[in-house]
């Protein structure tokens, strides 16, 4: 039987446990099973025939754990147990189809664990490999709980293989992962990133797990899986509760809804197997219906565009000089502010534009993508003229993203959509081409059309194409304004595709641009538009949408807009007007963030910046850290003294930037936690601090490479480099790090600083510097870098 | 246990002296009971235990005759016990996203969650032994001994988790640099004896962090 044949039955049967199988003829739990292949073939021969016997359809060969990271300690290769496991199944198949099982690496991936999606896609790469060199008939990736583990396991084994791939995650009872992803977001994923069949295995008992697989079908077309545990596990014993019969029912009932793959997971055996072939003989099955919406998500949220969704535009450098500067100096922490005040304000998806000529754009994207999906859980939309940023951001993406995007050219659409539908992301088509914008609706319609045509083209569903029928400025080119609504309308009713618009642009030059950008915002979304790009903390466009939404009845009785609006909608928090008029010192000194900034606003007009850091804000700074150090001022208030320093230094850097002057720099300085440590809120304190002293930080994060350390310090030339490490088992790559910066860049002084530090260790591994807490790092930046 | 179960046990002077308050001040004390409230949405307490026979070796204590933990400090507290509770506890990752957002965002709050959540993982520690005690009413415990402490190497903690079956079970890893991840996670070993013992409390004289301890140099101690 090959396998399109398999998939066409009308159930697919599973084979159930392999643990607790070699669990019954005694092997301890602590085995690496997958060595028992080696070890004790016989056994595993015995336990595939007998699933076989009760009537699987696809035996799991032994393997698992079969990747480097958990079999690194046995003594046997990746190849050795692949090709020996591969083998007892095919030897056992009679007439069932062999699948190369993979299982997690026991890591966990960043940013959560230290392990790279890179490093982890190499794993996998190299079992796909084996198995594929073993014979494999398909791949079947399981009991996943982090879905950036699967999508590195799904695109090793679509990458390394011509396979078909199986994939099951394991959830909770509460429909999440230990990591925190939803059922929607990972049936999203899934079948975006090319699986064959997806759901559930492990977890929990065939009726929760079953009734959350259900949940996968508003989401996926794609036939989905249920290979579920003998219930849950008694706490003391360990044992599963739910016997064959009942198991059997449970899973019966499961496949009357929908789902086509069947088997079980840990505490069944052939029994339940040959009880849940029987029951399956009385249930008719159920095909997926196709779904017509448009999904997007992130690794933990899914936004459905069955309405309209803001995509904020703010994270982009065009016309922006603080945000060119932020991309320049590697100010992440200020692109992800900005991410994050957008969400606030009601985003749902997140354009990110990072391009700039004096910056590497494909480092800078895949750095502020990792960044921001390891804080925002709003998905992405990754913009970008260049065909290699976007490959590069589609493959670090943790779910499925937008692309922004392609025009009519055939160059940039044969480029550009096979990246689209490699990666299992959807794509937004502007209605232009190398002659350029057109003026009529019907020839945008007409650019329109031959991209959707070229989408479906190259596998891409109808669902998933977004056009962009262009916005023009109203006060160059008055009449295009209609024309555009007119080309949105056209595009969505004939051609049933999603509608993107800049709206902002349409105002440009004209006085009173809020009441043009709300208007023309209002008339587009009336045309059918679903997916404005704008800025939500417009709080005028934000209301046009609420009320849009409300009018529409996408928002079903008003219920969001009640809520929103109503008078007992809760205020936000806003900081306690002062009594008396403080000096801007005063108000830094007691961490008062708004009135800092507001009093800075003030006092720029009559002030030179210098004056205000110099007079009012250092001093601040420094009575509160002369008090931190005698013991009178303890770390959370001189933090917050610094972060509302921080706040007025943004006003100044604000002002500074729209003049085109450069900011105010006592100098440069790195700042990281070595490779293998992954603790940075220290680091984090250390760099505000230093950040209100004037200083530019250059902050590397966490778990950074020497090699990383190194160069950043030789092409931007900084002479001090802060490390941090909090472990003691990290100190060696501090060391480490020393060593390449003294070799490569010997004028570089090096501060180190952390929890298992001290004087006498710092200076053993070539440290210039220990600073024993954050308060210290200024003083020691000052003294080497204000000579 | 659920997290307003364990949040209820936090102590808002542990949550200050992880932050570094040495005095208590009413501001502060507001702001850390607040923290203490916000991450009870937040935090996913989850626990594996398994209650093991002990066998003392030259090479160190050896659990179920599978998983042996190299240390005499280790040794000397299991000293008349004939079992040992091996468990490992998570707050899970989400409360490791929510601070990261919240170091970006303002940062003195960020260490007071970071604070809450290492007093709350202590705390769900706490309950786990309280329970421990109820299943077990005729032994005495030993006090909780975690990798990394005395002369136990932090390196174990991978073949700890893996005894446990903990990545699969509670999502709880170790990386290279044997950090337990997520963050707010724990490994510990209770001791349990027929015989009474004296109750054993962990002391600064027996840590190998003594030298750099920056609790310890404020004349302050890292337990309770």
């Amino acid at each position: 039987m090959d396998v399109k044949t398999l998939l066409e039955k009308p159930f697919v049967l599973l084979d159930g446990a392999m643990g607790t199988m070699l669990q019954k003829k005694g092997v301890k739990p602590s085995t690496v099973m997958e060595t028992l292949s080696i070890t004790s073939p016989e056994w595993i021969e015995e336990i595939h025939r007998a699933y076989r016997l009760a009537g699987s359809d696809i035996l799991y060969a032994n393997t698992f754990g079969a990747n480097r990271l958990k079999l690194e300690k046995t003594g046997y290769t990746v190849e050795e147990i692949v090709s020996a496991s591969m083998s007892i199944a095919k030897h056992a198949a009679d007439g069932a189809l062999c699948a190369l099982d993979i299982g997690p690496t026991g890591k966990l991936l960043e940013p959560n664990g230290s392990l790279s999606f890179e490093d982890a896609y190499d794993v996998f790469s190299e079992v796909v490999q084996a198995g594929v060199r073993a014979g494999a008939d398909l791949i079947a990736i399981e009991t996943m709980t982090d879905l950036y583990e699967m999508r590195a396991a799904l695109l090793a084994a679509k990458e390394n293989s011509d396979l078909p791939v199986i994939c099951t995650m394991t959830f909770e009872a509460d429909g999440r992962t230990f990591t925190g992803t939803d059922i929607y977001s990972a049936a999203v994923s899934m079948t975006a990133l090319g699986a064959d069949a997806i759901g559930i295995n492990c977890s929990l008992g065939p009726k929760e797990a079953g009734a959350l697989v259900r949940k996968m079908h508003e989401i996926t077309d794609l036939p989905t899986i249920l290979k579920p545990n003998a219930g849950l596990p008694d706490p003391t014993t360990g044992a599963y509760h739910v016997d064959a019969l009942q198991f059997a029912r449970e899973i019966a009932e499961a496949a009357s809804y929908g789902i086509s793959f069947v088997g079980g997971c840990c505490g069944t055996t052939p029994e339940y197997i040959r009880e849940v072939k029987q029951a399956l003989a009385q249930i008719k099955p159920v095909r997926q219906a196709k779904k017509e919406i448009l999904f997007v998500c992130s690794a933990t949220k899914t936004v459905a565009v069955d309405r309209v969704r803001v995509i904020g535009e703010r994270i982009n450098p065009t016309g922006k000089k603080r945000f060119k500067e932020a991309l320049v100096n590697r100010e992440i922490d200020y692109i992800l502010s900005q991410g994050l005040s957008q969400v606030e304000a009601g985003a749902d998806i997140l354009d990110v534009n990072v391009g700039l000529p004096q910056i590497d754009e494909n480092e800078m994207m895949v750095t502020v993508v990792k960044s921001l999906q390891s804080v925002i859980d709003a998905p992405l939309q990754i913009d970008s003229s260049s065909a290699q940023v976007i490959a590069s951001a589609l493959r670090v993406y943790n779910g499925k993203a937008i692309v922004n995007s392609v025009n009519g050219d055939d160059e940039v659409l044969d480029t550009v959509l096979p990246l689209v539908k490699r990666y299992g992301a959807a794509v937004v088509g502007l209605t232009l081409d190398a002659g350029g914008i057109r003026k009529t609706a019907e020839e945008r319609f007409a650019i329109a059309k031959k991209i959707v045509d070229r989408a479906l083209f190259y596998g891409i569903a109808r669902n998933d194409i977004c056009i962009d029928c262009l916005t023009l400025t109203a006060s160059a080119e008055q009449e295009a304004a209609m024309e555009t609504i007119r080309a949105v309308c056209m595009v969505r009713e004939q051609l049933h595709v999603n509608a993107v618009l800049g709206v902002s642009n349409i105002s440009f030059g004209l006085p009173n641009r809020p009441l043009v950008n709300r208007t023309f915002l209002t008339l587009a979304m009336g045309a059918g538009l679903n997916l404005p790009i704008m800025n939500p903390n417009d709080k005028e466009m934000m209301d046009a949408v609420r009320a849009y939404s409300m009018l529409s009845c996408d928002d079903r009785g008003a219920n969001e807009f009640v809520a929103y609006y109503g008078s007992d909608s809760p205020q936000k928090k806003v900081e306690a007007a002062p009594a008396d008029p403080r000096t801007l010192e005063e108000a830094v000194f007691h961490g008062l963030r708004g009135e800092s900034a507001s009093l800075t606003k003030t006092l720029l007009e009559s002030n030179e910046p210098m004056t205000i850091v110099n007079t009012m804000l250092i001093p601040a700074l420094d009575r509160a850290g002369e008090l931190f150090e005698s013991g009178k001022l303890f770390l959370p208030q001189l933090i917050q003294c610094a972060q509302a320093a921080q706040a007025s230094f943004g006003v100044i850097r604000e002002m500074m930037a729209s003049k085109g002057e450069a900011s105010v720099s006592k100098g440069k300085i790195i700042l990281a936690t070595v490779k293998g440590d992954i603790h940075d809120i220290g680091k984090n304190i250390v760099k505000v601090l230093l950040e209100n002293y004037g200083f530019t930080v250059i902050d590397l994060g966490r778990d950074v490479d020497p090699e990383l350390i190194v160069k950043t310090a030789k092409e931007m030339d900084v002479s001090l480099v802060g490390l941090s490490a909090l472990m003691t088992t990290t100190l060696a790559s501090m060391e480490k790090t020393v060593i390449r910066l003294k070799e490569e860049k010997p004028d570089c002084t090096v501060l180190v600083g952390g929890a298992v530090l001290t004087p006498e260790y710092a200076q053993k591994i070539g440290a210039d510097y220990y600073a024993k807490d954050a308060k210290e790092s200024v003083d020691i930046a000052q003294r080497v870098l204000c000579k | 246990m659920t997290a307003q179960e364990v949040c209820a046990r936090i102590q808002i002077s542990e949550v200050l002296r992880y932050a570094g308050c040495r005095a208590i001040d009413e501001k502060m004390k507001s702001a850390a009971g607040m923290c203490i409230e916000e991450i009870s949405s937040v935090i996913r307490p989850r626990m594996i235990s398994k209650t093991c026979r002990i066998v003392h070796t030259p090479q160190g204590s050896l659990f179920d005759d599978t998983l042996l933990i190299p240390g005499n400090d280790l040794v000397r507290l299991l000293n008349g016990c004939e079992q040992a509770v091996l468990f490992a506890a998570t707050l899970s990752a989400q409360i490791d996203t929510y601070i990261r957002k919240a170091e970006i965002l303002d940062l003195s709050h960020a260490l007071f969650l970071d604070s809450s959540a290492t007093a709350a993982v202590e705390a769900a520690c706490d309950l786990f032994e309280e329970e421990i005690k109820e299943q077990y009413p005729s032994m005495t415990l030993t006090m909780r001994y975690s990798p990394g402490y005395g002369d136990v190497p932090i390196g174990v903690q991978e073949a700890f988790l893996s005894f446990l079956d903990a990545p699969r079970k509670i999502g709880l890893c170790a990386t290279a640099s044997s950090i337990l991840t997520p963050r707010k996670s724990v490994t510990a070993i209770i001791g349990l004896s027929k015989t009474v013992q004296p109750q054993k409390r962990r002391s600064c004289e027996t840590c190998n962090l003594r030298e750099r301890c920056q609790f310890h140099q404020k004349g302050d101690f890292c337990g309770r």
